[in-house]
């Protein structure tokens, strides 16, 4: 318990959270597609969004045929904004097939 | 980060309450069998999600688990913690559940958790998650936010009986063309350990399985994003078929 600072208390009395603990906070979330031809996705608008370690972006495939699983690739981050880039599980870029996903943005502390 | 408004910030000095963005209140809690749904879908249909546009999954969610056993585990045991995504043909939704899809990807080693305890954290007003509505009996606090004129609630204290907090954000990063552990290899793997304090107990620790993804066919896994929990060392290892962040997690009711 800290000695300063905030408590949350549960109804039933209980310690919810306190200022000493780290907590998620939504973001974002949305759907982007990535063409057929081409392995990175357009920019993708976030507002806040900076490229800090606290800031988590999440993407799914969101196709029938894979059952929204992890989508594999790697995102860029920059201010205000990312890209995701389609990649086989060995790290390198995918440009077949026309694919879309969704993300959610969160931000932990 | 805005320039008026309420902002809480942990011992950190990173923010966890502001009038900007919603917090992530539980949706839902519990025990649940092996093979069972997992988490608390919306209500009906979420438009253009999911496959077909027709998802089932609550958007924007976090799901969070750990094996349970009712006996408990052996210290010594390595147990194997999974999350089953699957299409629902008939419904046209897409369905989560918890273990492993034995009939396709081959039976879980022992011990085969019977159960896991979960819950389920959403942001407020996103996806058909509404937030408890205050009472004139509550007492507490809320923050609110607008979005296109329209008043949101980002936190509340309202009805508020569990909570979910974050215990470790991790990235699986060292990487083994063949990794072993619990009974099964796992070839091109990406691997993370996280250790509870001493004193706990590391069931009490869940992880966020919205990731996981389990493939494989019967006597030659390919990849799998799971997770392994072994008393003893107090430890949940995390195996990935790239490097994706993880969340661990504690409920407080």
């Amino acid at each position: 318990m800290s000695s300063y600072g905030l408590e949350i208390y549960t109804t039933s009395g209980n310690i919810a959270f306190t200022t000493e603990d780290n907590l998620m906070t939504y973001y974002d979330q949305g759907s982007f597609t990535i063409t057929n031809g081409s392995s990175t996705s357009s920019s993708i608008s976030v507002d806040g969004l900076s490229n800090s370690s606290l800031f988590h972006v999440f993407v799914l495939e969101n196709e029938q045929s894979v059952f929204e699983s992890p989508a594999i690739g790697a995102t860029t981050v920059s201010n205000g904004s990312f890209t995701f880039q389609r990649q086989t599980s060995s790290g390198s870029a995918v440009t077949t097939g026309t694919v879309s996903y969704v993300y959610t943005v969160v931000k932990t502390a | 980060m805005s320039t008026y408004g309420i902002e809480i910030k942990n011992g950190d000095n990173n923010v966890i309450i502001d009038g900007e963005n919603p917090q992530f209140l539980v949706r839902g809690a519990g025990t649940a069998n092996f093979g069972s749904t997992a988490g608390i879908g919306y209500d009906g249909t979420l438009p253009n999600t999911g496959p077909g546009g027709n998802g089932q999954v609550l958007g924007s969610d976090f799901l969070f688990g750990a094996p349970y056993s009712s006996l408990g585990f052996d210290s010594d045991d390595y147990v194997h913690f999974e999350c089953t995504r699957r299409y629902g043909g008939v419904l046209q939704r897409l369905i989560r559940s918890w273990g492993r899809r034995e009939s396709q990807q081959g039976a879980t080693p022992s011990p085969k958790p019977p159960q896991f305890k979960w819950f389920q954290i959403a942001g407020p007003n996103n996806n058909g998650f509404t937030p408890p509505v205050a009472q004139t009996t509550d007492y507490g606090f809320e923050v609110y936010g607008y979005d296109g004129g329209t008043r949101k609630t980002l936190f509340t204290t309202a009805q508020l009986n569990s909570f979910g907090t974050l215990q470790g954000v991790i990235t699986p990063s060292t990487y083994s063309s063949s990794f072993s552990i619990g009974g099964e290899a796992y070839t091109n793997a990406y691997t993370a350990t996280f250790t509870a304090p001493v004193g706990e107990d590391v069931f009490d620790y869940y992880v966020h399985c919205n990731s996981f993804f389990y493939q494989r066919n019967p006597g030659n896994v390919r990849f799998a994003i799971k997770a392994v929990y072994h008393g003893q060392t107090r430890t949940i290892t995390i195996i990935s078929t790239r490097p994706i962040t993880f969340f661990i997690g504690r409920i407080r009711q």
